[in-house]
């Protein structure tokens, strides 16, 4: 009987009850989802990972390379994130502390898969406003960056990750992947070094 | 003053020197055409991050993610019964450390150093006469040593088995 129950399609007026919830989880600030989440509302927490997946999955996808790989990596980090969200200073922005996990789960899973995978050089959805001339340009320039970051060591991206794409200082660094400050200095500096050396290889 | 080597220009980039320092290398960079060149090289390599666009995801993850944490218990419930579990074995630790440290202290007289307890007040100075009436059976060390040991193991699944039992619970409740 359950089962029959499961296979009837929901009643309009479930649908439109749900759309409802959804309405007005979307209209609640991080924060207040994060609260709501915390006393087990799920639909509340779903919404959260609806707005940062997006950014999540392009922070693993830079530190992966492969974007079946980043897709699994940002599941496992909304599913860290939820088990550690008592843990999360709720004055705090979300998505930082989300970044950072996501970039640690994502460092480990790359020093897993040592050495480095073949690499996954897709290309960027094209900007709608710009000429195909501009995106094929910027499209090309990405795909650049994207195969030279994959050339440097898994705890070098992590490193480059948070300090270019994340903007974090030094320090905070330093906090989010357990590395002395000085480690993380040496571990950028090569790896600008590194970089630029491949992009003038390119050339 | 030298050409400026990789690792200060990166920090002259990041803005991580102070006021003075930075002064002297504006004052060097104003004057060396090396340096300009080095730095305008990095600045460009720096640039291409900024100019980076997000792609988008190839599919939406958030019911995966939400089918995924309703088989785990809420965050708060999960930190309550945690402090519910530490404070419970807390007090448990401490009635068992009062009870047990006079007998030990008593049974370790005969070691080559002394011990000397110092918290003689209270209620813990009675459980110490009452407790006075215990003995240690006389078994050999490593028998102690198993018995410990075979506590802390217990001790371990005991709790392992509980937190298990809470996700259990919660499971079914919904």
């Amino acid at each position: 009987m359950h089962k029959a129950a499961a296979l009837r399609p929901s009643p309009a007026w479930t649908i439109r009850a749900i759309n409802r919830v959804i309405d007005a989880l979307s209209k609640q600030s991080d924060a207040q989802l994060v609260a709501l989440a915390l006393q087990g509302n799920r639909d509340a927490y779903g919404e959260l990972v609806r707005r940062h997946q997006t950014s999540a999955y392009n922070t693993a996808r830079r530190i992966v390379g492969d974007s079946q790989d980043a897709l699994d990596v940002t599941q496992d980090a909304f599913v860290r994130a939820y088990d550690a969200l008592a843990s999360f200073d709720r004055a705090r922005p979300f998505a930082p502390w989300l970044h950072t996990i996501v970039t640690n789960l994502a460092l480990n899973f790359a020093q897993r898969k040592r050495p480095t995978q073949a690499l996954d050089i897709e290309l960027n959805a094209p900007d709608a406003n710009a000429n195909p001339e501009t995106r094929a340009l910027a499209s090309e320039q990405q795909a650049r960056v994207r195969q030279a970051l994959l050339q440097l060591p898994p705890a070098w991206r992590a490193v480059v990750e948070l300090r270019h794409f994340q903007e974090l200082s030094y320090e905070e660094i330093s906090a989010a992947l357990n590395l002395p400050v000085s480690d993380v200095k040496s571990h950028l500096f090569r790896a600008r070094q590194k970089l630029k050396a491949l992009f003038q290889e390119s050339e | 003053m030298n050409h400026l080597d990789n690792d200060t220009l990166n920090l002259y980039l990041d803005d991580a020197l102070d006021e003075k320092t930075r002064a002297e290398l504006d004052a060097h960079l104003a004057a060396c055409e090396m340096c300009q060149r080095e730095l305008t090289e990095l600045r460009a390599l720096l640039s291409t991050f900024d100019a980076w666009r997000n792609e988008p995801i190839p599919r939406d993850v958030s019911r995966v993610v939400v089918t995924r944490i309703a088989q785990r218990p809420a965050p708060l419930q999960r930190t309550r019964w945690a402090a519910v579990l530490l404070g419970a074995q807390a007090i448990l630790a401490v009635l068992i450390l009062m009870w047990a440290l006079p007998i030990v202290l008593r049974a370790a007289n005969g070691l080559p150093f002394q011990i000397v307890p110092t918290f003689d007040f209270g209620f813990s100075a009675n459980l110490f006469a009452w407790s006075e009436s215990l003995t240690l059976p006389s078994v050999a060390l490593w028998i102690w040593a198993a018995v410990l040991g075979i506590g802390v193991i217990v001790w371990f699944v005991a709790n392992r088995l509980l937190l298990h039992s809470l996700e259990q619970k919660q499971e079914t409740s919904q």
